[in-house]
């Protein structure tokens, strides 16, 4: 509870002092709105009923978008990743596709998905995959292909198969490596993939509501976007994956580095 | 070497069957668009300079300001405590996200666009660096003080080197979020030249021999930094000390 | 030795050579062994000589190049639950808690939950380690660490137990307390024993019979037995005496290894047969 209080503290201070310094005066407030105003603008946003396109919209969309495009993204990967640790020459091909790949920034795959799947979800989902996938699958490759020889015999002398080893020995000592790998898939992922939707979202998306608030100078929608999107961020990243890695690799003490 | 190239090269080959078979109207065929790389080397010379300068300057900006703030908030523990929780939460928005911002303040332009590139790297570097001094074993510390080093000798000696694996690695990702931002911010808000730019105005004229030649060079030049730029970086800090990261 | 009882594990002719392209190395010349059942057999050698290369090779995890390794008169064809091994690293799962990693075995081989679950809890016992079944590895030390390896070898009641060097990574004190420890289990069970050591006092401390290898590329160069009653005292004389012997054997190994090494590693200087 103390470390939520720590945390949480400085931020309400910062935003107290912004409240204080917005109203001063000394910037322009188009720039720098007040954080009251921007809340007020997110609960509006957040109230909007039928027919008109409110917050809920916008983020239910982009994080559809996440979900899915992550999910493909992160489950080809790992696949990926299982083969290049078990194979020399899935790993022969595909290491360096992902090693020339991989620093390619998300958005430049952008417009040629535009040109062949469109503007909208297909373009956006197929986005967010690409960026998903890389991560974990260098990740989930790198575990494998760190797993112990001792494990791996210890489980052959007591019988196990093929198909055993990989479920029950691969994989869980991968675990550490692959939670990182899908970490930063994660983050990857979304990063990406609102920085897509504001070149080429069909018209709802976190990303696409602050760059078209831009046209209006509702400088209140974009700051209060980019809070949205960060506090999301933090949510499925500290709850989401600090439960899973709790529940895995701190139990079994394990982390990624060797030994 | 060979076995290295093989793989790209068969990707080259799915990308001329993709256009051969016609699937993708719109797809230009890899040797159009090494044609166009050549037949228009000027242009895009000249946008790749204008990139370049764009992504030194910002970068270093990121650099000169991000280390010392996080250096501060290394030793200093009231600036960490009250900064930690805001850099936390900003690290993983997107770079892209603060552009329109900067499209108001400044409109379209290098500023935004220096600007946009700063702020990519800046996060990660300052984050980075704090940890890595705060990382440093406290016996270090002490040792030195009672060796009497004065502040300055305490900080260059002790703290700088101390925190270099960390550092280097704040670098590290600064490069590619750089990297990212410089393309993004480009296309949303250059004025006349830049990769980026060329993309996107080349997408509005649909001229997709143009894109691709500029979205090659893009890539390229993100895996030439990745390579002979971050790696040899991190090889010699991973030598030193024994550590591999994941 | 004795004629006429049946061996349990043996080893005929056993060669081994790693080639990995670039170069050729003959780690094992000529090693022929026979365990009896319910023999504790020990096997030391200086470093280098393949010692643990062979009981990989009793294992299956890897194949001999040329020779025959038999149990109970069948061949071994790879790594199968007849046989039971100890790492020296203790190879335990971390992500199985000390239950776990004991009935592991039980599980491959189709045994009911709630049965493997009492089977090992019998052996975790007998181990000394009751309490402790839903510990996870990482919190254990390493004497209790190799009790788990040692009692999740044996849950499954193997033909033959395998240790390659099992207490080389404990500190001393830790050592001694694990090795009388093994005997009891090992008294209780009376199973098969091929243990590899490089530790002469070890050796025979434990074993029935000392097996000693050459300098790699390895042979037996001579085999000593121990009718030492058990328990042993490190101070006893027949103790002391046998260990002077197989220290007399294993010295002019450990030397001629060094010389090879300081040679280089492709020489192999010619022997006395």
């Amino acid at each position: 509870m103390y470390e939520l209080a720590s945390f949480l503290f400085p931020l309400l201070l910062f935003v107290a002092l912004w409240e204080i310094f917005a109203h001063t005066g000394l910037v322009k407030p188009i720039l720098l709105p007040p954080p009251s105003k921007i809340l007020k603008r997110l609960l509006i946003e957040a109230g909007k009923g039928a027919g008109e396109i409110g917050l809920a919209d916008h983020l239910l969309n982009s994080l559809y978008r996440l979900v899915i495009g992550f999910s493909t993204g992160a489950m080809v990967g790992a696949l990926s990743g299982l083969g290049m640790g078990m194979n020399r020459w899935i790993y022969g091909y595909l290491n360096p596709v992902i090693t020339v790949l991989m620093p390619v920034p998300g958005i430049t795959w952008t417009p040629i998905l535009v040109l062949v799947l469109g503007f909208g979800d297909p373009t956006l989902i197929t986005v967010t995959f690409i960026a998903s996938f890389f991560p974990v699958a260098y990740n989930t490759a790198a575990g494998v292909r760190s797993v112990k020889r001792d494990h791996i015999w210890a489980g052959k002398i007591m019988g196990v198969d093929r198909m055993g080893t990989v479920f029950k020995i691969l994989i869980p000592s991968s675990a550490p490596y692959i939670i990182t790998g899908l970490k930063l898939g994660l983050a990857r992922g979304w990063r990406t993939l609102i920085a897509c939707e504001m070149i080429a979202a069909a018209l709802t998306g976190i990303g696409f509501w602050i760059f078209d608030a831009k046209e209006y100078l509702k400088t209140d929608v974009i700051y209060g976007g980019i809070i949205v999107m960060a506090m999301v961020f933090v949510i499925i990243d500290r709850i989401g994956f600090g439960y899973l890695e709790r529940q895995t690799i701190e139990k079994w003490g394990m982390s990624a580095d060797i030994g | 070497m060979l076995i290295f190239i093989l793989p790209l090269a068969s990707l080259v080959i799915i990308w001329w069957t993709v256009y051969w078979m016609g699937l993708i109207r719109v797809l230009p065929s890899p040797i159009e668009v090494a044609g166009t790389m050549v037949s228009r080397w000027r242009i895009l010379l000249r946008d790749l300079g204008s990139s370049a300068v764009r992504i030194a300057a910002g970068f270093c900006l990121a650099m000169v300001i991000g280390i010392p703030v996080g250096l501060l908030m290394g030793t200093n523990r009231y600036v960490h405590f009250l900064l930690r929780p805001i850099l936390t939460l900003l690290l993983p928005v997107p770079t892209l996200a603060w552009v329109p911002i900067l499209l108001i303040m400044w409109g379209v332009g290098d500023q935004t666009i220096i600007f946009a590139i700063f702020l990519g790297g800046f996060f990660s570097i300052a984050y980075n660096t704090a940890t890595g001094v705060r990382g440093i074993d406290q016996d270090l510390i002490l040792a030195a003080r009672i060796m009497g080093a004065s502040r300055r000798e305490l900080f260059a000696k002790v703290l700088l080197p101390g925190s270099m694996v960390s550092v280097l690695a704040g670098l590290r990702l600064a490069i590619g979020y750089s990297w990212r931002a410089l393309v993004g911010a480009e296309m949303l808000a250059a004025a006349s030249a830049g990769l980026g730019f060329r993309v996107f105005n080349s997408w509005r004229f649909v001229a997709v021999d143009v894109m691709f030649a500029s979205l090659v060079i893009i890539m390229a030049i993100g895996f030439i930094m990745e390579r002979f730029l971050v790696e040899p970086l991190e090889r010699r800090t991973v030598k030193r000390w024994g550590m591999i990261r994941v | 030795m004795k004629q006429g009882i049946a061996a349990k594990l043996e080893a005929r002719h056993i060669r081994k050579e790693f080639d990995d392209g670039d170069s050729k190395l003959l780690a094992i010349e000529d090693i022929n062994l026979s365990v009896r059942e319910s023999e504790f057999c020990v096997i030391v050698g200086p470093s280098g000589c393949g010692k643990s290369t062979f009981l990989y090779l009793a294992a299956g995890f890897e194949k001999p190049t040329s020779g025959d390794i038999l149990l109970n008169g069948k061949p071994v064809k790879g790594p199968g639950p007849d046989r039971g091994f100890v790492f020296q690293e203790f190879a335990l799962y971390p992500w199985k808690t000390v239950l776990g990693n004991v009935s592991f075995g039980l599980e491959i081989q189709g045994m009911k939950k709630e049965e493997a679950k009492e089977t090992a809890e019998k052996y975790i016992e007998t181990i000394g380690l009751q309490g402790f079944e839903n510990a996870y590895p990482h919190t254990l030390s390493g004497g209790m660490k190799q009790r788990v390896g040692i009692a999740r070898a044996l849950a499954y009641d193997p033909e033959v137990l395998l240790m390659d060097e099992p207490f080389g990574s404990l500190d001393a004190q830790t050592k001694k307390l694990m090795q009388q420890e093994l005997l009891r289990v090992w008294s209780q069970t009376r199973k098969t024993v091929l243990y590899v050591t490089h530790s002469v006092v070890e050796a025979s401390f434990l074993a029935d019979r000392v097996v000693v290898l050459t300098a790699r590329p390895s042979k037996v160069k001579g085999i000593i037995d121990i009718d030492i009653p058990r328990p042993r005292s490190y101070t006893d004389e027949d103790y002391l005496d046998v260990r002077e012997r197989i220290l007399g054997l294993l010295d002019e190994e450990v030397a001629r290894a060094y010389r090879k090494d300081q040679a280089g590693p492709e020489s192999t200087p010619p022997e006395p047969s």
